[in-house]
Formats: C-alpha cells, sequence, structure tokens
C-alpha cells in the first residue's frame, strides 16, 4: 500500500516537474492588453520625444496614446501623421480618418527613414 | 519689374515640376517583411519574423535603403526572443537594423510585366557593425506597387555576435535572411 503511494506520489511530482520545466522554456507570449500602461501621452509628445532621441524610454513598453487618425492602409493606421499604429484585430473598415483613437500597444522604436514611431500588437481602447 | 516677377514664377514653376517628378519617382514599403532563420536539424527551429520594416526606394537614383526595428523580431519561443534581444542583438543598445544600398542597371521603366532579377549590393548596419551585402532579388512592378523579393546570408561574427558554446551546435554558423518588400509609388 505504502508503496503505491510512493508511486503515485514520484508520477506527481515528475508530471509537475514536467509542466515547470515545459512553462520555464516555452513562456507565454506578452499579451500587450493585460499589461499595465507604463506610459500614457498623445501621440504627438510620443513623436516628439523620439524626435529629440529621448524615446528610448518608450521601446518595448506598453504604452497608451491618443490622437486623430490621418490616414489608413491594409495593415497600418496613422494618429497625427506621426505615430504608425499595427492593430492586433480591429477591422480598418471600423475606422475613419479624422476619427480621435486612444490606444494601448507596444511600442517598437523609431523609423528614422520615414521618420516615424511604430507601435504594434495594438487595440484600441476608446 | 514685370520680367524679373516672370523669371521668378518660371524658376517657381521648375522647382514645383521638379519636386513633383521626384516625388512621384519614391515607393514606400512601411510593413516589409524580414525573416531569419538560423535554425540547425533536430535542434528547436531558430527562426524570426519582423513584419513592419521600412524600405524605400528611389526610381531616380536606383537607391534601396530598408530599416528594421529589432525589438519587432517575433520568435514562436518568447524565451528565444528573450535571449536574441538581451543577449545576442543587445536591442536596447542596438535597436535598428540599416540597410542602404542600390538596385544595379536597373531601370524601372524596362522592367517586363512579369519582373526579372535585379543585382542588389549596399551595406548592412546592424549591432554596431557594417557588412556589405551583395544579392540577387526578384523585382515585379504591378499596379504601382513595386515587389522586391531576395535573401542573403551573414553569419553571427559578421556583427560581433558571440554564440556561447553551450549553444553553439543549436544555432546555424550562417543565418539566411529574407525579405519581401511590397513598395507603393509615393
Amino acid at each position: 500500500m505504502a508503496r503505491r503511494y510512493l508511486l503515485m506520489f514520484i508520477a506527481i511530482a515528475v508530471g509537475a516537474l514536467a509542466i515547470v520545466g515545459y512553462r520555464t522554456l516555452y513562456p507565454e507570449s506578452r499579451n500587450i492588453l493585460k499589461e499595465e500602461a507604463v506610459h500614457q501621452l498623445s501621440a504627438q509628445l510620443l513623436f516628439e520625444h523620439f524626435s529629440e532621441e529621448n524615446g528610448d524610454q518608450f521601446i518595448d513598453q506598453a504604452i497608451i496614446t491618443t490622437g486623430k487618425v490621418t490616414e489608413i492602409d491594409q495593415q497600418s493606421i496613422f494618429l497625427d501623421h506621426k505615430v504608425q499604429i499595427n492593430l492586433l484585430d480591429t477591422p480598418h473598415s471600423e475606422i475613419q480618418v479624422e476619427d480621435y483613437l486612444t490606444i494601448k500597444g507596444r511600442c517598437i522604436g523609431y523609423d528614422d527613414l520615414l521618420e516615424i514611431v511604430k507601435i504594434d500588437q495594438a487595440t484600441i481602447t476608446n | 519689374m514685370v520680367q524679373r516677377m516672370a523669371k521668378i514664377s518660371l524658376v517657381l514653376i521648375l522647382f514645383l515640376w521638379n519636386y513633383q517628378g521626384v516625388a512621384q519617382d519614391q515607393f514606400i514599403d512601411r510593413n516589409g517583411v524580414v525573416i531569419f532563420e538560423a535554425s540547425e536539424e533536430l535542434f528547436e527551429e531558430v527562426k524570426a519574423i519582423n513584419s513592419t520594416a521600412t524600405a524605400v526606394y528611389d526610381a531616380e537614383t536606383n537607391e534601396l535603403a530598408s530599416l528594421t526595428l529589432v525589438r519587432a523580431f517575433e520568435f514562436k519561443n518568447s524565451l528565444m526572443q528573450e535571449h536574441f534581444n538581451e543577449s545576442y542583438a543587445e536591442s536596447d543598445q542596438f535597436p535598428k537594423a540599416i540597410f542602404r544600398g542600390a538596385l544595379k542597371n536597373f531601370d524601372l521603366v524596362g522592367l517586363p510585366s512579369a519582373g526579372g532579377e535585379v543585382q542588389l549590393e549596399g551595406t548592412l548596419d546592424f549591432h554596431g557593425k557594417v557588412k556589405k551585402i551583395q544579392t540577387v532579388v526578384n523585382a515585379q512592378l504591378v499596379n504601382d506597387v513595386l515587389s522586391l523579393l531576395g535573401n542573403f546570408t551573414v553569419s553571427p561574427a559578421d556583427f560581433d555576435i558571440e554564440i556561447p558554446r553551450i549553444v553553439r551546435n543549436q544555432i546555424a554558423k550562417e543565418v539566411q535572411v529574407k525579405f519581401d518588400f511590397k513598395l507603393k509609388r509615393k
């Protein structure tokens, strides 16, 4: 009887270790929407931080930004001409130029070629 | 006075004409795809995709520039992504990979509608190091969208990236880089 309990204990322990090991080696991907936003600021101000070479603090952070939609293309929308937003799943047909949007997403950095800030994994929150 | 005004107007018209000409010859992709793969057989896939690369092509000069934000490379395994950013690419210190080059002996107007192969030469600036790149790209122009599809090979050593001994046999010495740009005429 005692041997049976011991075997059961070992099986459970090995199973638990396997789960912990798997979760350590293959952690879940980030869910930006669930993360608390580290910064909240207007699209214009976000752009100004980067253009003045003071934007490193935003890179790879979950941020909330607000601005007017100035362009919509197949994959992105643009706030105030200066911030490119790649939405996770909102259809672009639901958005119109001139809309004021608040979005939460991950800031991936500043594009010197086009002088725009890029945000991905974004969700509209207003 | 009238003559002077006419001269100024002419200069202004010529300037605007020229400006418009240059502007029309630019092609831009803001969501270009760049993929790199350094997988070894029998080991976990080492592959990342970036779908937010910028590429700008100037048909007047044949120059092509591309900027990839390193943090936007996505791996299947998020732990691998973390290691890539922190230990190998050091993305906080070197957040961008920039290619600057030109399409050689290329004439956009003479490009066959079925597309053609074009020589691309330039430099890739990544992780604080610059490497010369020479490759052949497949170019095709359809309805004001220029597709540039190509690949080249680099090595971690080219960019001063040291692979720790413990994972050395799991990461290929040659890294395949593929790019797929769909540049729209502006």
